[in-house]
């Protein structure tokens, strides 16, 4: 079921259009990312749902009630910030219960909430404390209690892990996510770390400069990226350019780039856009292959425990490879092929 | 190295102009108030050679500083309050809103502080004989008193609304808080030590203010500096004269003392709501 649906949205300031023509739909429960570089409008949308900036055009759907004009405390949201933004002269416990006074939620049934939400997020030690006692993760999880301790239909991250360390980064990402499900909460996460977003989400959707370059589940994102924006931002990615299609049967073309011919597997057909070809460093063959086999030279390798990075150059042309294979020496000469179907054919954007 | 004697440097030359500034007049004041009449203190004597507490007593009893006092230490603290009333609206519009111009309408503000209090004084006189509102001499005061410490008390209050947090009010709203509750939870705590600051600072300019205080207020009204500065002119008694400034002195150092110790509470990582230990 769609809880929240957002339509056309446009937003600029002055002359720089942040948003152009956003549209989302999230279902009940759902966890999805906002992935993109900094600038490229993920705050800017957040805010829009919450209700803290109102869009140029567009509207705004929370349980298919338009609440383009609700002001933010009368929208049933919650937000958690980037710095946590709790009350640094309230102590945990007046914190959490904040969201439950002001709502004017009724006395025995806001003590079971708060009650709940302390038992799930283990503060029970720290309720007297005031925010500037506790540690980066224990001020993250009092803002998360805070958030959601009032049942917001929609909760709202912006980079709710940018103030952690890389260790507790991958603990509280996990507890966010644990108490996602446990409270079936529908959940925006806004982050530009590619991994957060993988990791965590139902659904990850890829911003560019105000638009969705693409959406779609963690996996998908990653084998089948459609652009060469998604093929470069998620994950690494040889990408050549290439010219000269043909078709071959079966579904087969081959094309014409920097590092030769190469034959792929294509079943649509391919548009002014597509003009890219790319694969994942993982996908290489070491060894001669029965289909686009290439000669490099290795100029790097990087031993990484489970696997071996290289980067090998054909002509002038760096490639990455990653293999189970060991045993290379610098400037040997070596070939691999990657299968027709591992190349991806992307689009321009 | 180089840092470390010029650390040095600094320090002494500070801890000497303390002393010429501060610790020497403080004594010497001190002690021509305890000179007593009987025996005068010659420029031969490095102490005076009979002390006592004569003076003290002596300009208790015989001179206005009663009633001084009185008015001196209601005036202050209500010009404090209603000046740091008035200065919230502009400060807020300064802190919190940006508009074209706003630099040059910041520095409109301070305009006040260039006007000589004197012309000021003498206009509100006019002013009042000419409305026949001479019974609201003290008012006029007040008002006067507010109007030349406003520009300090807008500069601080601007700061201080510059230091709340957009994202606590946001999170205040994002939880359905009233208005009241938003100004509970992110303003008010934020803005504390500019409330400090500036009822501080407004306070010591007012107590010690003559020209408007003397101008508008003679001869009914005395405050601890027309006092002062009558019982010089008259006939100028240099021991009347320590008492009556030690008396305007003492009670603005302590109050510093104090208001800076709430201030040091007030520390950064309560106002940001962030700072890990
Ligand atoms: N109040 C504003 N006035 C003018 N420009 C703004 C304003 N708020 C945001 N912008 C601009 O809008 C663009 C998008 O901002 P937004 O905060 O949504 O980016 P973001 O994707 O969240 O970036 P980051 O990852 O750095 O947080 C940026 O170019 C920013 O400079
Ligand atoms: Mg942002």
């Amino acid at each position: 079921m769609s809880i929240l649906k957002v339509k056309n949205l446009f937003k600029s300031y002055g002359k720089i259009e942040v948003l152009k023509n956003f549209s989302l739909d999230i279902d009940s429960t759902e966890f999805v990312s906002l992935l993109g570089p900094s600038g490229c409008g993920k705050t800017t949308v957040l805010k829009i749902i919450s209700g803290f900036i109102s869009p140029d055009k567009g509207t705004v759907f929370i349980e298919d009630i338009d609440v383009s004009n609700t002001p933010p405390e009368k929208r049933n949201t919650a937000m958690c910030f980037q710095s946590y933004a709790l009350f640094p002269h309230l102590t945990v416990e007046d914190n959490i219960k904040f969201g439950l006074y002001e709502k004017k939620i009724p006395k025995n049934k806001s003590k079971d909430l708060f009650e709940e939400a302390i038992e799930h997020l283990s503060l029970s030690q720290e309720l007297g404390k005031y925010p500037n006692e506790l540690s980066g993760g224990q001020q993250q999880r009092v803002a998360l209690g805070r958030a959601l301790v009032t049942r917001p239909k929609i909760i709202l991250f912006d980079e709710p892990l940018s103030n952690l360390d890389a260790i507790l980064r991958g603990t509280v990402r996990n507890e966010i996510k644990r108490i996602q499900s446990e409270f079936k909460l529908t959940a925006i996460y806004v982050t530009h770390d590619q991994s957060e977003a993988l990791s965590i989400s139902d659904r990850v959707l890829l911003m560019k400069e105000g638009e969705i370059n693409q959406i779609d589940t963690p996996e998908k994102i990653y084998d089948n990226p459609i652009s060469y924006f998604s093929a470069s931002f998620v994950g690494i990615s040889n990408i050549h350019h290439f010219k000269n299609p043909k078709k071959l049967e079966n579904n087969f073309i081959e094309v014409d780039t920097n590092v030769g011919k190469l034959k792929l597997f294509y079943k649509n057909n391919l548009t002014d856009k597509n003009i890219y070809v790319s694969w994942r460093p993982e996908k290489a063959e070491v060894g001669e292959q029965r289909e686009n086999t290439l000669f490099g030279r290795i100029k790097s390798i990087a031993f990484q425990g489970a696997f071996t990075e290289l980067e090998v150059a054909i002509k002038n042309i760096k490639i990455k490879i990653i293999t189970q294979k060991r045993g290379f020496k610098i400037n040997e000469e070596i070939k691999f092929g990657i299968k027709p179907e591992n190349l991806l054919v992307l689009e321009q954007s | 190295m180089i840092a470390k004697s010029l650390h040095r440097i600094l320090f002494i030359s500070m801890i000497i102009i303390g002393v010429i500034w501060i610790v020497v007049p403080f004594i010497m004041a001190i002690l021509w108030s305890l000179v007593d009449p009987a025996e005068p203190w010659t420029v031969d004597l490095v102490t005076p050679p009979v002390m006592s507490f004569y003076r003290w007593t002596y300009m208790w009893e015989s001179s206005n500083l009663k009633d001084a006092l009185f008015n001196s230490y209601l005036l202050a603290p209500t010009v404090s309050i209603i000046t740091l009333i008035f200065s919230i609206p502009t400060a807020y519009v300064f802190g919190r809103y940006n508009f074209v111009g706003k630099e040059i309408a910041k520095l409109l503000c301070l305009l006040p502080l260039v006007t000589p209090y004197f012309v000021l004084s003498v206009f509100l006189t006019a002013t009042i004989i000419s409305f026949g509102l001479s019974e609201y001499r003290v008012a006029a005061i007040v008002l006067a008193h507010a109007v030349m410490f406003l520009p300090y008390a807008i500069r601080i209050m601007t700061v201080g609304f510059e230091q709340v947090s957009q994202e606590h009010i946001d999170a205040a709203r994002d939880l359905s808080a009233t208005t009241f509750s938003r100004w509970r939870v992110a303003y008010f705590p934020a803005l504390r030590p500019a409330f400090f600051a500036s009822i501080l600072i407004v306070f010591i300019q007012s107590i010690e203010e003559f020209a408007v205080a003397f101008i508008l207020g003679s001869p009914t009204f005395v405050t601890i500096p027309t006092l002062l500065f009558s019982t010089m002119g008259q006939d100028f008694v240099r021991p009347n004269a320590a008492v009556l400034s030690l008396i305007l002195v003492v009670p603005n150092v302590v109050l510093m003392l104090f208001l800076e110790k709430l201030l040091r509470t007030a520390n950064p990582a309560m106002i940001s709501g962030k700072g890990l230990k």
